[in-house]
């Protein structure tokens, strides 16, 4: 009786929360919702990092580059064509596409590695990708891409929840999807899993385009937002680290963990950035290791099964 | 080429290497459906280097394997599995997270050819439980049980996708004397109940002379013989092989 | 051509320090099995003390790198402390790498923050020296010859003595080698104090050329990475010549194509040396 009272006052919350995120940018300022958008962004790009490190068991480090091949398909198909915001939400499609296109073809190059070696050849590859945006001038090289200076706050706050909302309904999902199940059992013995009758590779590739898509989005949606994107911005791997910091707090494998830790995050960092940057950083380092060391399945998973509630 | 209907494998001269050691040369078998063939041999004789063949863990560097008529040397293991070999580990790898009743279920869904939902892989997964003895640990976590349990849940996911033929890799190894006993009946029931063929490697002797119909023995990566339990016990080229390891026949 | 030459000699002068860098870590993870992913901040960190050293003592870096490998092997004994809990985790190779990296991240923003992304050098005066009509500078020439020597150093060492061979054995089974005898906890801190001191060395070499900021530990740590990759982890000489070839690849991309193409032939090399290694794995 105990535990069905929890379930039914965690579904009334989340309903509140929805209805409050729909109704925010129309009743509070450009700042708020800014910020609500950074964390929802925050929080789909850390729930597809853990798409492949917390349910599928392959750490990625160069998850930034799904974002930044987003935000440079989107901008260079507007700067190239010359389109205006009526492109907005194509261009953005485009980007999405672009990434889960490259991550697709890596995958049939990368999964032909494991645990650290895979996560050491996403670090390159990114960098890789980055070395060659920022020196070649037709993507803009050093300087960057400019997109037509339209304020699109709205809009971008609008992209950012749909796809919280998508992902969040994704993940749920696939928790109890027979996709799912089929990741489990490769994060948990690949080998057996591949003798039981799974195809892993052909799992673990969706899994990984799947994961490209979110950031993608996400990135052709934050370009338009800045109206501006730069090699440095787009494939920086501080992006990974908070992606990382992010989901390894909220609790590596739920749904709702990433979600959760980036509003803790995103809040700290507004804290933080005018002044301190770095210590943002530093936090999400200490982060990291505190959380492997102590709390291996997350704080707000333990959070979670002190109130006795199930963990999503 | 023979197109014998009563036997579901068959290997022609298979072989590989690693690095330069020999570790299968030249190994010629045939499986009868229905019968329980097993396959000893001294340790390093190359046994489970062949089970990995089979099952697609390793490529052969030569030779061919028939399944049914169809060649599955060098096929990926998922694949080998949908085509209806499935196999147990010699070193229980089970999906320690999660219950003994999904463990089941991953059988169950994966390796069959057609498409099976949650509710028809829990249904088949119970029934896999039932019959190795594991109803009542449906729902207990696997790292929780005990070897000969594990034993069984793996046991269980391998005949979960109704496989034809199953590979059993020294599900002995470990067991106390009446667990042993219960495994034996176990495989004897996967014979004549379900009419899935056992190919079994395995180390404990007097299981295998009860039990098995058909004996092939490796030594050094070669067959140095094959037959019936009774002659297999007097074949000198097997004593020989075991020379040092006392085994009352 | 003459500029192609001089690109060349300062690669070959360059990867001498690559290698002790990529020495350091071959050592960390062939005895360990850590990945250690802060070993560029390592290096990073003694490129800073030899610079602070020297700016408030004027000691050179060639004096000062005896107190920087023992703070850095210090420090790597921070790092053993972090990872110890998991040593017996079967995932302890990807396990050691996330902690690591969180470290490294600490590390190099701890940096940024209190000294600045400023750059830093050790100015030093040296004569430079004519060989064949070339003009080479000894600052350049200095390093690399103290880094093959070190190099050399650690070889004989390693091969010859009972450390070197009882860290030889932990690096092939660890279990067999405390049965023989062998501290795996010392054998442990050994290997890390000495990769993590050497990181130190090579940074502090690293000060008297090149310029010294924060972030040079993120690509130093690819850097090595690559080079041990590309030897394979373990091979000592494969270290030595992989450092040079990495440096030479680096130099004449950079010759070639612009400054700024440099880390590309790192990344592009690192990738190729994984899927290689990779595709050799998986044949079954």
């Amino acid at each position: 009786m105990e535990m069905k009272n929890v379930v039914s006052i965690r579904n009334a919350v989340a309903l509140l929360i929805l209805i409050v995120l729909v109704v925010l940018p129309f009743v509070m300022s450009g700042y708020v919702v800014s910020l609500v958008a950074s964390i929802l962004a925050a929080g789909v790009l850390a729930g597809s990092w853990n798409l492949m490190a917390g349910f599928t068991g392959y750490v990625s480090f160069g998850h930034q580059a799904f974002f930044g091949l987003g935000a440079y398909g989107t901008a260079i198909l507007v700067t190239s064509l010359n389109l205006g915001e009526g492109s907005l939400f194509y261009s953005i499609l485009f980007g999405g596409i672009v990434s889960a296109a490259v991550a697709f073809a890596f995958g049939y190059l990368a999964f032909i590695l494991r645990g650290p070696y895979f996560s050491i050849l996403t670090l390159g590859f990114s960098e890789f990708l980055y070395v060659i945006m920022v020196n070649t001038p037709w993507f803009g090289g050093a300087e960057g891409l400019n997109l037509p200076p339209v304020y699109v706050l709205p809009k971008y706050y609008m992209v950012c929840l749909v796809l919280f909302v998508a992902s969040f309904i994704f993940f749920y999902w696939m928790r109890q999807s027979k996709f799912g199940f089929a990741l489990s059992t490769i994060r948990q013995d690949e080998d057996a899993a591949e003798s039981s009758g799974v195809a892993t590779l052909r799992y673990k590739i969706v899994a990984l385009t799947v994961s490209a898509i979110f950031p993608g989005l996400i990135g052709g949606a934050y370009v338009w937002y800045i109206t501006y994107i730069d090699a440095v911005a787009a494939f920086n791997p501080h992006v990974a680290v908070q992606m990382i910091a992010i989901t390894m707090f909220g609790g590596l494998g739920t749904v709702v963990g990433p979600m959760i830790g980036a509003f803790f995050f995103v809040i700290l960092s507004e804290l933080l950035w005018s002044s301190m940057p770095e210590l943002y950083l530093v936090v999400l380092g200490i982060t990291i290791i505190f959380v492997i060391e102590f709390f291996p399945r997350g704080i707000v998973v333990r959070a979670m099964e002190a109130l006795k509630t199930e963990v999503v | 080429m023979s197109l014998n209907e009563n036997i579901i494998l068959e290997g022609q001269k298979v072989g590989k290497n690693f690095g330069g050691l020999a570790a299968v040369k030249e190994v010629d078998f045939s499986i009868p459906r229905g019968k329980i063939v097993a396959l000893i041999g001294p340790n390093g004789a190359g046994k489970t280097t062949l089970f990995n063949i089979i099952a697609g863990v390793y490529r052969p560097d030569y030779g061919s394997i028939k399944f049914g008529g169809q060649d599955i040397g060098g096929k990926p293991p998922h694949i080998i599995c949908k085509m209806g070999i499935s196999r147990t580990f010699q070193i229980v790898r089970s999906f320690l997270q999660m219950t003994s009743l999904e463990n089941a279920m991953v059988g169950a869904m994966f390796a069959s050819q057609s498409w099976v939902g949650f509710k028809e892989a829990s249904a088949k997964a119970k029934e896999c439980l039932d019959f190795v003895g594991l109803a009542d640990h449906a729902n207990t976590v696997t790292g929780n049980l005990t070897l000969a349990d594990r034993k069984k849940v793996e046991l269980a996911k391998a005949l979960a996708g109704d496989p034809k033929l199953v590979l059993l890799d020294e599900l002995i190894a470990g067991l106390n004397p009446t667990e042993v006993r219960g495994a034996v009946e176990l495989i004897r029931k996967v014979k004549n109940e379900l009419k899935i063929t056992p190919f079994w490697v395995e180390h404990v002797m007097d299981a295998v002379i009860n039990l098995a119909d058909h004996i092939i023995v490796l030594n050094y990566g070669e067959k140095i013989a094959e037959g019936s339990p009774q002659g297999i016990v007097s074949d000198q080229k097997v004593i020989d092989a075991y020379l040092g390891e006392e085994y009352n026949f | 051509m003459e500029n192609l030459l001089q690109v060349l000699i300062y690669s070959i002068f360059l990867g001498g320090i690559y290698c002790i860098a990529a020495v350091g870590l071959n050592l960390i993870f062939g005895v360990m099995k850590v990945i250690n992913f802060s070993h560029g901040e390592l290096v990073m960190l003694g490129a800073y003390f030899a610079f602070w050293i020297w700016k408030f003592t004027g000691i050179t870096p060639y004096v000062s790198m005896v107190a920087v490998f023992i703070i850095l092997a210090l420090i790597g004994f921070l790092i053993y402390r972090i990872v110890k809990k998991f040593e017996d985790n079967p995932d302890f190779e990807l396990l050691s790498l996330v902690l690591t990296f969180g470290f490294a991240i600490v590390v190099t923003n701890l940096v940024r923050y209190f000294w600045t992304s400023r750059f830093r050098g050790v100015f030093l005066i040296m004569k430079s020296f004519e060989v064949y009509e070339m003009t080479i500078s000894t600052a350049r020439f200095l390093p690399f010859a103290c880094g093959l020597l070190i190099t050399i150093a650690l070889f004989i060492y390693l091969k010859k003595s009972y450390v070197g061979m009882a860290l030889r054995a932990v690096s092939q089974d660890a279990e067999a080698a405390q049965l023989m005898g062998v501290s795996k906890t010392n054998a442990f801190l050994i290997s890390l104090g000495l990769g993590c001191g050497l990181a130190g060395v090579a940074g502090a070499l690293f000060s008297t050329i090149y310029a010294v900021y924060p972030e040079m530990g993120f690509s130093f740590t690819l850097l090595a990475f690559c080079i041990v990759v590309l030897a394979g982890l373990g091979n000592f000489k494969g270290v030595l010549i992989a450092s040079f070839v990495l440096a030479i690849a680096e130099g004449m991309t950079g010759f070639a194509l612009g400054s700024g193409w440099k880390p590309f032939a790192t990344y592009f090399i690192i990738i190729i040396a994984l899927l290689v290694r990779g595709w050799y794995w998986r044949q079954r």
